[in-house]
C-alpha cells in the first residue's frame, strides 16, 4: 500500500510540488498524467529518495520514505525518464550488476535473471552487449533491470517516450502483466492515449498541484457530468434541432451541415432511449445515434490549462 | 572504548569492505580493463603477448644481475601508477553522470560511502594487479643488487658505509610507491565526484600532477638555489615521492652523519612518514567524495553561483 499525505517539494520561490496527497493499493496502475513541469518527475523522484521532501510524508507498506530511506530503496524499482545503462556489459552481465547491489543472493540470483529476461522477452538477448540492442529493447531491459530483486512499487517516468507503435504495445502488455502480478506501478507520461489503454487510476497534475485522482472511470465521469449525444438524421437537421431542444435535460443543442445535431444532455440512458423514440415517432429518419465517449485527452484538456513553473 | 573502537572499526569494514554490494566493481572493473569488448580469441592473443613481454623483461633483468637497482624499478613503478591511477578512476563517478547511471545507483539500495568506497577497492585492484607484476622483477633486483661493487668511495676501491640498510630502503621507497599511487587513486575519485565529466575530472587530475610533481618542485628548486639551502629542498623531497624515494636511496649509498646536509627534515623522517601522510590524504579525499557526491541529486550546486540541473 502506497499512501502520501501532503507532500510538498519547494525549491527557493518555486513549488514543484504542492500538497499532493494519494493512495494505492497492489495490482494498480497509476497514470501520473501532467504537461511538461507539472511535478511528476518531482514526485516520483521523492518515492524513489532520490530527493527530500519539504514537507508531508509517503509511506510503502508502512515504511516511511524519509525514515527509512533503504528500506523503501529495497522496496522500489526506479526506472528514470532516460536509459540508464553500461554499455560495455552484455545484457546477463548488466542485471548480475543490479542484483548484486540489490543483495539479491548469489544463489538465486542466475534463476531471477532468467526469469526477467524471459519476462521482458529478451532470453534470446542474454548474451548480447548492451549497446547492440534496439532503443524498444534498451527499455525492456531497463524494465528488467527494475524487476531483479521483485519491487513492491514500479516507478516508470516516462516509459514510453522515445518508442516505436510496437515497442509501446510490448510495453503496455508488460505494465498490465506487473500489475496483474500485484505490484503497485506508477507511470508518469503527457502521451495521453498511451495510459488509458493500461492504467486504472490516474491522476492529472498541474504546476505542481494535482488537479484530479481516482479510478479511470470515475475522474472521466466526475468532469462529464451531461451526456454528450451525436444524432445523425437523413430528414431536416433544424427541426430534429428544435424537437429536441424541448424536451427536459436538454441542455445543448448544435447542429451541423452534415445533417448531425450534438446534444448536451443531462438525463440517464432511459431519458437517451426517450428522445430517439420522439424522434423517430415524429417522422425523423435517424441514421445514427451515438453517446460520444469522453476520454482523458478531454478530462485533461478541461482541467489544466497549460501552465508551467 | 578500546572494544567500541573496534566495534566501530569492524563494522565499517562489514560495511565498505566486506559486506559491501558495490565491491561488485571490482568485476567490473575487471572486465572493463582486461576483456573490454573483444572476442575471447583476441582476449588471449593480448593475455598471450603480455605473458611473452614479461618473461623477456624477466630475462634481460637476469642478464643485467648485480647492475640494476631496485631503486631503479621501484621509481618506474611510481611513474606507472601515476598514469594509471588516473587512467583507472577518472570516470567512476563522472561516467556513471554521463551514462546517466548514476541515478540508478543513488536509488539503490547502497549508501554514499559504500558506492565510493566500491569504485575505490576496484581501483585499488587495478593497482595491486599492476604492483604485482611489479614486485617479482624488483624483488630480484634487490636481492642480486650487488651494493658494494655500485656503491664505493670514488678512486678508493672502498665501499660506502650505508646509511640505511638495503632492505630498510627498498622497503621504504616501496611503501611510499604504493602509498602515493592509492592517494592518487582516492584523488581521482574526489575529482571524478566533483565533476560533471569524465574529461574534465581527468584534466583536472592531470593539471594537478603536473603542478605537483613537475612545476611545484622546480619552483621550491629555484629558491634552493637562491638561498635557502637545503630546507626547502627538504620540504619537497618529503611531499614529492620521486625525490623522497631518491632521498632514501641516498642515504643508503653513504653514511651521512645525522642532521647534516639535512636542513629541515632528519634521516628517518623520509620513508614510513610519507607513507602514513599520503594515506591520511587517501582516507581525506575519500570522506570528501562520499560527501561530494550528494550534488549529482540535483539537490546541490555544482558550483557556487551556478544553479545545478
Amino acid at each position: 500500500m502506497l499512501e502520501i499525505q501532503n507532500l510538498r517539494k519547494v525549491y527557493g520561490p518555486l513549488t514543484a510540488v504542492n500538497g499532493l496527497s494519494l493512495s494505492l493499493k497492489p495490482g494498480d496502475v497509476f497514470g501520473f498524467i501532467g504537461s511538461n513541469g507539472a511535478g511528476k518527475t518531482t514526485t516520483i523522484r521523492m518515492l524513489a529518495t532520490l530527493l527530500e521532501p519539504t514537507s508531508g510524508t509517503a509511506t510503502l507498506n508502512g515504511v516511511d520514505i524519509q525514515k527509512d530511506p533503504m528500506e523503501i530503496r529495497r522496496m522500489i524499482g526506479y526506472m528514470p525518464d532516460f536509459f540508464g545503462l553500461y554499455d560495455d556489459v552484455k545484457v546477463w552481465e548488466y542485471l548480475d550488476f543490479f542484483a548484486t547491489i540489490y543483495s539479491v543472493p548469489k544463489a538465486h540470483r542466475s534463476e531471477i535473471i532468467d526469469n526477467v529476461l524471459e519476462m521482458t522477452d529478451l532470453t534470446i538477448k542474454r548474451d548480447a552487449m548492451v549497446q547492440s540492442l534496439s532503443r524498444g529493447m534498451q527499455q525492456r531491459l531497463c524494465l528488467a533491470r527494475c524487476l531483479v530483486h521483485d519491487p513492491a512499487l514500479l516507478l516508470l517516468d516516462e516509459p514510453a517516450s522515445g518508442l516505436d507503435p510496437r515497442a509501446r504495445a510490448e510495453l503496455k502488455e508488460l505494465i498490465l502483466e506487473l500489475g496483474r502480478m500485484g505490484k503497485i506501478v506508477i507511470v508518469s507520461s503527457h502521451i495521453l492515449p498511451e495510459l488509458a489503454g493500461f492504467c486504472n487510476t490516474v491522476g492529472i497534475i498541474e504546476r505542481g498541484t494535482l488537479l484530479a485522482f481516482g479510478p479511470v472511470d470515475q475522474v472521466i465521469q466526475g468532469l462529464h457530468s451531461a451526456r454528450s449525444i451525436r444524432i445523425h438524421v437523413l430528414t431536416d437537421v433544424e427541426e430534429a434541432a428544435a424537437l429536441v431542444r424541448a424536451r427536459e435535460g436538454v441542455l445543448l443543442v448544435e447542429t451541423a451541415k452534415d445533417g448531425e445535431v450534438h446534444v448536451e444532455f443531462n438525463g440517464d440512458l432511459e431519458g437517451q432511449a426517450a428522445l430517439l423514440e420522439h424522434l423517430i415517432s415524429s417522422g425523423h429518419r435517424v441514421a445514427g445515434f451515438y453517446e460520444e465517449q469522453a476520454d482523458l485527452e478531454d478530462v485533461f484538456l478541461k482541467l489544466t490549462t497549460g501552465a508551467v513553473q | 572504548m578500546a572494544t567500541l573502537n573496534s566495534g566501530k572499526a569492524a563494522f565499517l569494514w562489514r560495511q565498505l569492505v566486506s559486506e559491501n554490494p558495490m565491491s561488485v566493481e571490482v568485476g567490473r572493473f575487471r572486465r572493463r580493463f582486461l576483456e573490454g569488448t573483444r572476442s575471447r580469441n583476441l582476449n588471449t592473443t593480448i593475455l598471450v603477448l603480455a605473458l611473452v613481454a614479461y618473461a623477456s623483461l624477466m630475462v634481460v633483468l637476469s642478464n643485467m644481475s648485480g647492475e640494476l637497482s631496485p631503486n631503479s624499478l621501484i621509481f618506474v613503478q611510481t611513474g606507472v601508477f601515476v598514469l594509471l591511477a588516473p587512467t583507472f578512476m577518472y570516470s567512476a563517478i563522472a561516467g556513471e553522470r554521463e551514462k546517466r547511471t548514476w541515478d540508478l545507483l543513488l536509488a539503490a539500495p547502497v549508501t554514499h560511502a559504500q558506492i565510493a568506497v566500491g569504485k575505490f577497492l576496484a581501483g585499488l585492484a587495478g593497482l595491486g594487479a599492476t604492483l604485482v607484476l611489479f614486485i617479482l622483477p624488483t624483488l630480484f633486483t634487490s636481492f642480486t643488487f650487488d651494493n658494494e661493487r655500485n656503491y664505493m668511495v670514488p678512486d678508493s676501491g672502498v665501499p660506502l658505509a650505508h646509511g640505511v640498510s638495503g632492505t630498510a630502503a627498498f622497503a621504504n621507497e616501496e611503501f611510499i610507491s604504493i602509498t602515493f599511487g592509492i592517494m592518487l587513486l582516492a584523488a581521482t575519485l574526489l575529482f571524478s565526484a566533483r565533476c560533471r565529466r569524465s574529461l574534465m575530472s581527468l584534466s583536472v587530475m592531470l593539471i594537478s600532477l603536473f603542478a605537483g610533481l613537475l612545476a611545484f618542485p622546480a619552483l621550491i628548486t629555484s629558491f634552493a638555489y637562491a638561498d635557502a639551502g637545503n630546507a626547502f629542498m627538504d620540504v619537497a623531497s618529503f611531499f614529492h615521492p620521486f625525490l623522497a624515494i631518491e632521498k632514501i636511496e641516498e642515504l643508503h649509498r653513504a653514511s651521512v652523519p645525522q642532521g647534516m646536509a639535512f636542513g629541515l627534515i632528519q634521516p628517518w623522517g623520509f620513508g614510513v612518514l610519507q607513507g602514513i601522510l599520503y594515506l591520511a590524504l587517501t582516507a581525506v579525499f575519500l570522506v570528501w567524495a562520499c560527501k561530494t557526491v550528494n550534488f549529482a541529486d540535483g539537490e546541490k550546486k555544482f558550483m557556487p553561483g551556478k544553479r545545478n540541473a
